[in-house]
């Protein structure tokens, strides 16, 4: 009788306790970025963060972040409208591996593809040694237009996913409706499919623009390489190089926070008010209105173009640069070599350390990521409760605040005098800050997982006479399970291939594999760096098929 | 104007959808295609529809060819002129009620009227005073008499409806059936219906066409359907059925016989020739309105279900009788 009161209390106490872990770990640094911007000197001043902007140069920055997050929802649009109109429309759509291909952009690490993009089209790059005709044109790359280009390619895929099931579910009998009342094709796509499709848009194009503005990977290296600044790369230089200023850096920081919160926020409020429920009872059925007057060869065309600009020259390039012997004497068999591969792989060298270094520290974090995200997954349950839905909005907070401003917040916190805990220039302070930054993946993971589990099994299994812990034992964890694998495979990909978190907080003379690749391509060897970016593309990638396969072998059937 | 459906089949990817299939839909009349799921009723009707294009075949409304394969005529659905109901309702979110009964009349020009008409339509199915909401404040049976309202507004020559009702939870499916039953004919609407719920095919239509696994089985008036099944399947789809063992005669001819459970009776029948059985009762269950009795009849292969007034007791031994014009033999080779 008295088992049901202290399991309640029990849940009480873990909820708390899941509260106060959160707020520690992610609510405080990014809170002392706030603070960090008003004080001076140890003095409180509110217009600190003010007048730092006021400065002209920072304005400058600020504008051309905007400019490049228009400028990307545009480019995206361009690319991935028409490719969802073509996968719904034609017979392309059918062929379920163009899903998965067409993923491969988006899982780049946008650092390398920015470097498979310089390598092809720099001066005597693969571009000129392969088309010489078109050499004049590649200087013309190096321009905001090309970084534009390189980010659209890489971000494309997301809006395309949301456009497409969009175009779907609208596709079904919303558009048949129409046109057995008389629409013309015409009318249907001006009545029925633009309108529908706005708010999905809309949405989309936000998230491309918070993801644009929060982005590091391109403007540390193409950005830099073309001295087009914006915010995220601006508070690295702040922070990492003399003269270092925190000042500055916790106020971009701040506004960059407030930005990226404020469009979620926005994109939430418009999701839930402007959104029409499009799930209809057979709406999958794919509709064969349009499928007759498309172009078929057209949208082929259109498809492989992209594939081949958004995967295939930067994965050419950097499997080129990997194996070249020499880097002057260009494309050709006589220079080809693995002895890239060869002494990054040999034990001892600095690549094998920092390729090591990498897979365990991300072993360790996704290990802890996990922990703690099937415990707070757990916590959130379906939250019915205010707590409960803070918990959940907390631990999803590391997705929406850009990557370098978490890492800031972090650097601030952990470096304080106040701070007891000597955590800050070890590895514990490396694993800390991929937990913090990759935490949402296995809480979205395991959360998507418990909440197929029928409360009516939980049910079935307390009036059977099972205890609480029991029940976890026996009924929740083994249903978990393959979200639980799947959030800690997806955890360990990302974190070994993150780059902000590692160049920033990285103890001395300690590399990644992702900060390795970084220091080669600036000043060291090509071929190493890119046979690194190799190697550590081709982990993940191996990890992500299995991830693929073990998801759908193991579909049991949820009554 | 009949519509008449000539050798039309379908098949999607190597599965046959539907089997060349002739079918006349008169004019004025309630048909409806009856079958269990995936027996190629709902393909039959987007083909009509023009969603769906067919294999072969014709189809035609009077003289007017909506398809030929030979003639290489296909109207695309927007020119057919003909209104659907759709199963999910299909209604489009960012109209207002109005706007989505008013969408056929914008698309056909016929604008002069477009209040007044509308109107009309929607006081038809008491919803004028819903008319500037959107879809999704309306309950499922408001929804579902927009899409009725949407799919009549331009009183087309011929309505389809796609298992309008299934969406709908069972008290509500009782109401609308009956409501939109009314509809129809007040509005003398020609009306072909899907669905695979025997009893609105039974209670709504003036002609039920079966199908199963992609072909006609029987076409009729729902009382010939209930009386004289063509096909084991159709007695079993339609109603009880009960059969006998088939004697020395009946096995030659290759026929079944049955029969349907209120025809046996517990008393002998004046003036009617009647076959007596010896029978055992398993089990009584309480229907409300009266006991279904199951038995067991001496000799014969089958279990049987009749109707009474009262409980039997299981195990009671007892004599029922059968007048032998309600036997009905039915042909096993079609």
């Amino acid at each position: 009788m008295n088992v049901q009161p202290s399991a309640k209390s029990l849940k009480g106490i873990s909820l708390l306790l899941a509260l106060l872990v959160l707020f520690a770990l992610i609510v405080l640094p990014l809170i002392e970025i706030f603070i960090q911007s008003v004080y001076r000197e140890g003095k409180l001043e509110w217009s600190a963060p003010f007048r730092t902007l006021a400065d002209s140069d920072l304005l400058r920055i600020m504008g051309s972040t905007v400019g490049l997050g228009l400028c990307v929802i545009l480019g995206t649009t361009l690319l991935a409208l028409p490719l969802a109109w073509i996968m719904v429309h034609t017979p392309l759509g059918r062929r379920k591996w163009l899903d998965i291909v067409l993923l491969i952009p988006f899982m780049t690490p946008p650092y390398i593809g920015s470097m498979g993009w310089i390598l092809f089209m720099q001066k005597n790059g693969y571009l000129e040694q392969l088309v010489p005709g078109l050499s004049r044109f590649a200087p013309s790359f190096f321009s905001f237009g090309g970084m534009v280009a390189i980010m659209s390619l890489h971000l494309f895929p997301f809006l395309y996913l949301l456009l497409r099931g969009a175009l779907e579910r609208i596709g079904g009998s919303l558009e048949e409706a129409a046109a057995v009342m008389g629409g013309s094709p015409g009318y249907r796509f001006r009545r029925i499919i633009v309108p529908l499709l706005l708010s999905p848009y809309g949405m989309g194009a936000m998230l491309i623009f918070v993801k644009t503005i929060a982005e590091f990977g391109t403007p540390a290296t193409f950005g830099r390489k073309i001295g087009y600044e914006v915010m995220t790369s601006e508070i690295h230089r702040y922070v990492s190089s003399w003269p270092i200023d925190f000042g500055k850096a916790t106020s971009l920081s701040s506004l960059l926070l407030t930005a990226c919160l404020l469009m979620w926020y926005v994109q939430s409020v418009l999701n839930r008010r402007f959104t029409y429920s499009l799930v209809g009872g057979k709406g999958s059925r794919r509709s064969s209105l349009s499928g007759r007057k498309a172009l078929p060869w057209l949208g082929t065309l259109f498809t492989a173009a992209l594939l081949a600009l958004s995967i295939g020259i930067p994965y050419f390039s950097i499997i080129a640069a990997s194996t070249m012997k020499l880097r002057g004497a260009g494309l050709s068999f006589h220079n080809l070599t693995l002895d890239a591969y060869r002494e990054l792989l040999s034990w001892g060298t600095p690549g094998m350390k920092a390729l090591t270094s990498s897979i365990w520290l991300s072993l360790a974090a996704s290990t802890c990521a996990l922990i703690l995200g099937t415990w707070f997954a757990l916590t959130i349950g379906r939250s019915h409760r205010a707590s409960q839905r803070t918990v959940d909005l907390l631990s999803l907070l590391p997705n929406t605040v850009p990557g370098i401003v978490t890492v800031v917040g972090l650097i601030l916190l952990w470096n304080s005098p106040w701070m007891p805990i000597p955590l800050y220039n070890t590895y514990g302070m490396v694993i800390l800050t991929y937990v913090v930054l990759f935490l949402p993946y296995s809480v979205q993971y395991v959360k998507s997982a418990a909440g197929q589990i029928d409360p009516s099994l939980m049910q079935a299994g307390r009036v059977h006479g099972g205890g609480a812990l029991y029940l976890l034992r026996r009924i929740t964890l083994p249903l978990i399970a393959p979200g639980m694998l799947a959030g800690w495979m997806m955890t360990f990909t990302i974190a070994s291939r993150e780059l902000v978190g590692s160049l920033l907080i990285l103890p001395p003379s300690v590399q990644t594999s992702a900060t390795y690749i970084f220091a080669q391509f600036e000043q060291g060897q090509v071929s190493l760096g890119m046979a690194m970016a190799v190697v550590s593309v081709g982990l993940t990638t191996v990890i992500l098929l299995m991830m693929e396969s073990l998801g759908s072998g193991n579909k049991r059937s949820r009554i | 104007m009949d519509l008449t459906i000539r050798g039309l089949s379908k098949s999607f990817a190597g599965t046959t959808a539907l089997h060349p299939a002739d079918l006349t839909i008169r004019q004025g009349k309630f048909t409806t295609l009856l079958g269990p799921s995936g027996c190629g009723k709902t393909t039959l009707l987007r083909m009509v529809a023009g969603l769906e294009t067919p294999d072969e075949g014709s189809i035609a409304i009077g003289e007017e060819r909506l398809y030929d394969r030979d003639a290489r005529r296909n109207v695309p659905a927007e020119k057919r002129g003909l209104g659907m109901v759709f199963q999910d309702f299909a209604l489009w979110p960012h109209m207002t009620v109005f706007e989505n009964v008013a969408f056929g009349l914008r698309t056909g020009r016929r604008t002069q009227d477009l209040q007044s008409t509308v109107m009309q339509a929607l006081a038809k199915v008491r919803l004028e005073n819903m008319a500037q909401r959107y879809p999704h404040q309306l309950s499922g049976g408001q929804q579902q008499r927009v899409a009725f309202a949407r799919a009549v507004v331009t009183s087309p020559r011929l309505v389809l409806f796609d298992e309008p009702l299934s969406a709908l939870d069972a008290s509500l499916r009782e109401e609308m059936r009956v409501e939109m039953l009314s509809l129809v004919r007040d509005l003398g609407l020609t009306a072909l219906y899907v669905t695979h719920d025997q009893v609105e095919a039974m209670s709504m239509s003036d002609e039920i066409i079966v199908m199963q696994a992609g072909r006609v089985l029987q076409t009729g008036t729902p009382e010939q359907i209930y009386n004289r099944p063509d096909d084991a399947f159709v007695a079993r789809f339609i109603g009880r059925s009960n059969w006998l063992n088939p004697g020395e005669d009946e096995r030659a001819q290759g026929v079944l016989p049955m029969f349907r459970p209120e025809h046996l009776r517990w008393e002998p029948v004046n003036g009617a020739a009647c076959r007596t059985y010896d029978v055992e009762v398993l089990q009584s269950s309480y229907m409300g309105d009266r006991y279904e009795i199951h038995m067991q009849a001496e000799g014969q292969r089958e279990r049987w279900t009749a109707y009474h007034h009262s409980r039997i007791p299981s195990g009671s031994r007892m004599n029922v009788h059968l007048p032998l014009q309600r036997i009905h033999r039915l042909s096993t080779k079609l």
